[in-house]
């Protein structure tokens, strides 16, 4: 016996529906007798039944409602009693009724049969030849009267019970008061092994599933954790959320074969599983739509859920109830669609992490097709390891390279910090300062005590704004007209700047507009006239605002340095560290001077928060 | 003493200026100021100066062109800048000096003391001259420099591979910023010592030195004797 073998004997009970004979008889008429090895379905007995004599038969199910202790003797005459078939579902929230089934055997020797599996969502009494062999919770005549019993149910038939040839009668009692579903479920199965090896069997067989269950609640368990502790990205709170709903649902799959789950329980433990589905499934496209950067997200799970729902409703109206397991199928087939389609479009775009989810994915989805029965009940953590797997690795790698940005932005804040306080103990600029404050001292006492404070308040105001990622306009401002001030006493010229539309609480990295006066200086020769720095600031149709800078002077090295200097990279960087990547610079020559156009892009992260 | 100070900002060249005029007094026969590189240019042709007090912004490109220009002239330069870290690298090119600023006139009082001194060095050797050629200038590494014959007004820079070079400085100035590897062996003549291989005393009280490469040169008589102790 193999364990997908088990696997597919539950699919399979559940699946059936209301296995009863598929013998065809009419009231009245004499039995109809069929074999045994019909009754059971191929597939399955190829797992079970290898040693199925061809002489051990059974007839048609009968059925009658009431309650009489006579109906169970075998020589009760039940011809007139309803026949069913295996279409017929068991009658809801009614009792007591009765069915009988006829078994013959022509096989001299030996007990046949051993042993009866029974799955059903009724409490029941089983009676072989008239003798009560099992008790299946307790039938009633009302929903306080009868006690639901276990959902699956496997014994043996009692020492003694007589199981030579010739002719059985197996009798059940019945009630559904505690059947609250609109589904069907019986599975009464005659087993020609021993039950204890059978049981045994089905034991181990949830062995591995049970494992992967474990497996799985691990994984969630450990991503949920490194979600709450350390990096609350969303990508890991969907991984943790894909490994817990699959382990979720193959534990509740799989549970009412390990432990006694009372039938009564059977429609919430398939509604609990379905929409554990559905949320494993949503979890999963969430997933990869994370990771393959999908814009527009909200759409996507829309539409998903739309289909899901729209599946549900077809499932309803298509079967006059909720018949979950082709649902679990139909989210999981959607499931798979959405999320190969989004990391097809993540290759096809080379998002990071793309490839693995895409061949994980891939992997996941052909086990999914080859066999989707399998895939829910037994092997599911298996099957979904690769896209498991493929999702660690592009998350793994995706949080290698963050911490590398993290660290390069690091060393470019400290960098730019220590830019900041170089351009204010720039030696070229200090010195110079210095030795024409020495003749200012000579010249003009009361302008030379200006100047001190204003160079103080320069160098006061870089060094503070060094540690800051950025500044208020109005303090930028000051700043470059302290500067335009110590300017204005060494070159013997009045320099100011001219401001228009600006916003002074508008927030820009710190000493950008210094940087442009300053190269302004380095790189333009005055002319004469024109000692005037314009600053325009005028808002953005797409948001945001364009500050256009005007440095008067006729370039001295016909640009050379514009575009690779010291300034401009500090700049870049600046704009870089405060705005990520929502910005735009250009230089170009203007009349008379030099155009610096700065562009910041609103966002909510742009401005600080 | 014929002076151009080359400062872009007026009050550090009125510092510079007065510092000049203190120091000199008498002797400053000349002082012109420029404040851009091209009316610098314009000066230096135009005049005959004995010394360029230059502000150089040496990280920049003008800077270093205009450095390059200035020690291939026949003046001496001396720099007076801010940017002190750059220092050794204007002493490569041959600068007579280099003063940083803020400066004291006591500071600025020495190295135009080396401008005329009789055996003046300057403080660091240079390791490059500049030479103008077609119109431009080129750098040749002094220690590709065999020897340098003067004329009161220029010099000719001969190389090890035989190669020739004029160069606007006249010997003394060229002596005040090569090595002291080079030294005067005649009135007309700076030679590196490693280079000389034999003395020869001839007819007539001439005397001689001959070169690795075979080259003889003529040698002061009173230079003779200690050349003999040296290469002995």
């Amino acid at each position: 016996m193999t364990r997908p073998g088990l696997g597919r004997l539950a699919a399979w009970l559940f699946a059936l529906g209301a296995l009863a004979s598929a013998a065809h008889a009419a009231p009245g008429q004499a039995h109809e007798w069929k074999t045994l090895k019909v009754w059971c379905g191929e597939e399955l007995e190829s797992y079970f039944f290898t040693a199925v004599p061809a002489s051990l038969e059974q007839s048609e199910l009968r059925y009658a409602e009431g309650d009489d202790p006579r109906w169970a003797r075998p020589d009760w005459d039940d011809a007139q009693w309803q026949v069913k078939d295996r279409e017929y579902a068991l009658p809801k929230n009614r009792g007591i009724f009765w069915l009988r089934i006829h078994v013959r055997s022509g096989v001299q020797g030996g007990a046949i049969p051993l042993g009866l599996f029974y799955g059903a969502t009724a409490a029941a009494q089983f009676f072989w030849d008239g003798r009560l062999v099992q008790s299946v919770g307790q039938p009633g005549a009302s929903r306080a009267a009868e006690r639901a019993g276990p959902l699956y149910k496997l014994f043996d038939l009692p020492p003694g019970s007589p199981t030579g040839p010739g002719e059985h009668v197996m009798a059940v009692r019945m009630s559904t008061y505690r059947f609250n579903r609109p589904d069907e479920t019986m599975s009464l199965i005659l087993v020609n092994v021993e039950p204890s090896r059978l049981a045994e069997l089905m034991e181990r067989s949830q062995l591995m599933p049970m494992l992967g269950v474990g497996a799985l609640l691990v994984i969630a368990l450990a991503a949920g954790v490194f979600w709450i502790v350390f990096e609350r990205r969303r990508g890991l709170f969907f991984f943790s959320a894909v490994a817990l709903g699959g382990g979720a649902m193959v534990f509740l799959v799989n549970v009412r074969l390990l432990f006694p789950v009372p039938y009564s329980w059977s429609y919430s433990l398939w509604t609990l599983t379905e929409v554990v589905v559905i949320l494993t499934v949503c979890a999963l496209v969430a997933l990869v739509a994370e990771q393959v950067r999908w814009p527009r997200r909200r759409w996507l799970m829309a539409a998903l859920t739309g289909l899901i729902a729209a599946t549900i409703a077809y499932s309803y109206v298509a079967h006059h109830h909720l018949a979950l397991q082709p649902l679990m199928r139909m989210c999981w087939n959607l499931g798979f669609v959405f999320a190969t389609a989004l990391a097809l479009w993540g290759v096809w775009r080379r998002a990071r992490g793309a490839w693995p989810v895409f061949a994980g994915i891939a992997i996941s989805g052909l086990v999914f097709i080859h066999d989707p029965d399998l895939f829910l009940w037994g092997n599911f953590p298996l099957a979904i390891l690769p896209t498991l797997l493929g999702f660690m690795f592009a998350i793994g790698r995706g949080l290698r390279r963050e911490q590398a940005e993290a660290r390069e932005t690091k060393l470019t804040a400290a960098r730019l910090e220590l830019e900041l306080l170089r351009k204010s103990l720039q030696p070229h600029f200090l010195m110079n300062t210095l030795t024409a404050l020495a003749q200012v001292i000579e010249e003009n006492p009361r302008q030379a005590v200006r100047l001190i404070d204003d160079l103080a308040d320069e160098l006061r105001t870089l060094a503070k704004f060094a540690q800051e990622k950025r500044v208020p306009l109005e303090s930028e401002l000051d700043l470059c007209r302290t500067h335009l001030r110590v300017m204005s006493v060494r070159t013997e010229r009045i320099w100011d700047l001219e401001v228009s539309g600006i916003d002074p609480q508008a927030h820009v990295p710190p000493a950008v507009f210094f940087t442009l006066i300053e190269n302004g200086f380095t790189h333009q020769e005055p002319i004469p006239g024109s000692t005037r720095f314009h600053l325009k600031a005028a808002p953005m149709a797409s948001g945001g605002v364009r500050y256009d800078f005007h440095s008067p002077g006729r370039p001295r090295t016909h640009g050379a340095h514009r575009n690779g200097g010291g300034g401009l990279r500090y700049i870049k960087a600046r704009l870089n560290e405060s705005w990520n990547g929502r910005w735009q610079f250009e230089q170009q020559p203007a009349p008379d001077g030099w155009r610096t156009v700065i562009e910041l892009r609103s966002d909510r992260t742009a401005n600080g928060t | 003493m014929r002076i151009l100070i080359v400062e872009d900002e007026p009050l550090i060249a009125r510092r510079v200026e007065q510092f000049c005029r203190k120091i000199l007094e008498s002797r400053l026969e000349l002082l012109r100021r420029a404040e851009s590189f091209d009316a610098a240019r314009a000066e230096l042709e135009a005049t005959p100066f004995d010394v360029v007090l230059l502000d150089l912004k040496l990280h920049e490109r003008d800077g270093m062109e205009l450095l390059q220009l200035a020690v291939a002239g026949s003046f001496h330069t001396i720099v007076v800048s801010a940017n002190h870290d750059q220092a050794l690298r204007a002493f490569e090119f041959g600068v007579l000096d280099f003063v940083p600023k803020p400066f004291s006139v006591e500071r600025l009082e020495r190295a135009l003391a080396r401008v005329n001194a009789p055996a003046g060095r300057s403080a660091h050797a240079a390791t490059r001259l500049a030479v103008r050629k077609h119109g431009r200038v080129e750098l040749v590494a002094v220690e590709d420099i065999l020897y340098v014959e003067g004329s009161d007004k220029y010099s000719e820079l001969v190389l090890t591979n035989g190669r020739r070079e004029l160069h606007d400085k006249n010997l003394s100035r060229l002596e005040a910023v090569l090595p002291a590897i080079f030294e005067r062996t005649h009135k007309s003549y700076l030679v590196r010592m490693n280079a000389v291989v034999r003395l020869y005393a001839l007819e007539g009280s001439r005397y001689e030195l001959e070169l690795g490469n075979g080259v003889r040169l003529p040698v002061g008589r009173t230079r003779y004797s200690a050349l003999r102790a040296q290469i002995a």
